[in-house]
């Protein structure tokens, strides 16, 4: 009976579910737009319960990894000292709350995504050596584009704005289109893929 | 250093000190001395503009800030320039959160402008997040009153602004910032609600740029920029206009140095070194 457990049970689940997403968007009709409603219920539900189930193993990882004195376990200390300083400042003090996420949280992420311009710049400067035709296109049309970030090029040079527009309406603009058809087509592939129960990769 | 062969040599290898101190100097440069740098403005910030100063006192406008306290600098400056221009327009707000740290730069925001005589629960309400992503949207969607209660767990019944949101297409306007793929957001509002506005990473631009032309978004503003062009033509400038002095002069030095960085590679390989 294991294969069923395995494979059939959560394949029918997939159908019912999709089935219930699919048609629930089409048809309007007070049953199925009350199973459909219900549905989201379930899943906002589960996805409350997947956080849950993030910090339990978020909490095991590092707690396995102080237990075992793994390399960097100091930093786990770290992790579970902020963990209960935000939980607790949470429920005691609404306003230390803020304070954490303002004034420690928030300017250290943006302190950390902003070295990332440095390197960005850095490789900018290395992936715009004109080494062949190809290349030099490739160095006039992100020259173009950086002229169109930058306001004061638009300023000063209007005709910078038209073909930096013209960039990105078409070339960019069919290139993204064509990547857009291509994930929907895919997607829709691999849902029919998976409701056939040719993809059984999820049912573990 | 002449030994090395002059400055363009020298600037020519990959001196990553270089890079890394000229833009450290242009980036806190205009910080001690505004250089005001004009700045041109994109029809699709106009757009923006116009729509919602088309808007009248008590029309319900959706908000949704997705996205990441690190990816602040990105997108955060040109939402409080579009969120000023909703309380200058006094239209109501409801701010809904798909993304975790979404309400917490909600209240950022909030604090960050100027709400003159905005009530909460009257005149905002910040609702807080809604996990599950897409799911969650399409939930949102499906039923806008399914949130119970507020950030700060007051009942929705108890909050006047939710009083009359009783459906999706009771919002005249969606406006949403995220910084990667925005398929959810519009697989999800388009056609729901009039129109949609994003504020999006210009990373992103050409993934919206589809949207844009096809008419499912109906304008959008590109990062920081767009929040510069958007204070300029609210004659209010702030943050972003000030971030701008320092792109203008980041990206004009990347400019430079990629031309030296080529006339010392080609040099070089007609040399035959």
């Amino acid at each position: 009976m294991s294969w069923v457990r395995r494979r059939e049970i959560p394949l029918l689940i997939f159908a019912i579910t999709f089935i219930i997403g699919c048609f629930g968007y089409y048809i309007e009709h007070p049953a199925m737009g009350k199973i459909y409603s219900t549905l989201f219920d379930w899943v906002l539900l589960m996805s409350n319960l997947a956080l849950g189930t993030g910090l339990i193993a978020m909490t095991l990882y590092h707690g396995k990894k102080i237990a075992k004195r793994e390399k960097g376990y100091e930093m786990s200390f770290v992790v579970f000292g902020a963990l209960i300083l935000m939980f607790v400042s949470c429920y005691a003090s609404p306003a230390s709350r803020e304070y954490l996420y303002a004034k420690i949280y928030t300017p250290a992420s943006i302190a950390i995504l902003c070295f990332t311009g440095f390197s960005e710049i850095s490789g900018l400067y290395r992936a715009f050596r004109v080494r062949s035709v190809e290349a030099f296109f490739l160095a006039l049309a992100g020259f173009i584009l950086l002229m169109h970030f930058a306001p004061v090029y638009g300023f000063f040079i209007p005709g910078v704005e038209k073909v930096a527009s013209w960039l990105l309406d078409n070339p960019a603009m069919g290139a993204s289109r064509g990547i857009v058809i291509g994930v929907a087509i895919g997607t829709i592939a691999i849902a029919i893929r998976v409701l056939l129960g040719y993809e059984k990769a999820y049912t573990g | 250093m002449s030994e090395k062969g002059g400055l363009i040599e020298v600037l020519g290898r990959n001196y990553r000190q270089v890079i890394w101190i000229g833009v450290l100097i242009l980036c806190f440069l205009p910080a001690f001395v505004p250089l005001g740098i004009p700045i041109s403005i994109d029809k699709l910030t106009i757009k923006a503009y116009k729509c919602i100063e088309e808007l009248e006192p008590g029309d319900l406008v959706l908000v949704s800030p997705d996205f990441t306290p690190g990816m602040w600098v990105e997108v955060g400056p040109a939402m409080n320039a579009i969120m000023q221009h909703l309380f200058m327009k006094k239209v109501r707000i409801v701010i809904v959160s798909f993304y975790i740290d979404g309400p917490v730069l909600a209240e950022k925001i909030l604090r960050e402008i100027d709400i003159g005589d905005a009530k909460y629960g009257v005149d905002y309400v910040n609702l807080g997040y809604l996990p599950g992503m897409e799911t969650a949207m399409a939930a949102f969607v499906e039923n806008p009153r399914r949130i119970e209660y507020d950030y700060y767990g007051t009942p929705v019944e108890e909050l006047e602004i939710m009083k009359d949101v009783k459906s999706i297409g009771d919002f005249k306007l969606y406006i949403f910032a995220c910084v990667t793929w925005p398929d959810p957001w519009i697989r999800q509002f388009s056609g729901k609600v009039p129109k949609i506005i994003t504020v999006i990473s210009p990373a992103a631009i050409s993934l919206v740029m589809p949207y844009v032309s096809g008419g499912q978004l109906y304008s959008m503003l590109p990062g920081t920029k767009g929040g510069a062009e958007y204070e300029a033509l609210m004659k209010r400038p702030g943050v972003a206009t000030s971030i701008m002095d320092a792109t203008s002069l980041c990206l004009t030095f990347v400019m430079l140095l990629v031309i030296v960085g080529n006339i010392s590679y080609w040099r070089k390989r007609l040399r035959g070194e």
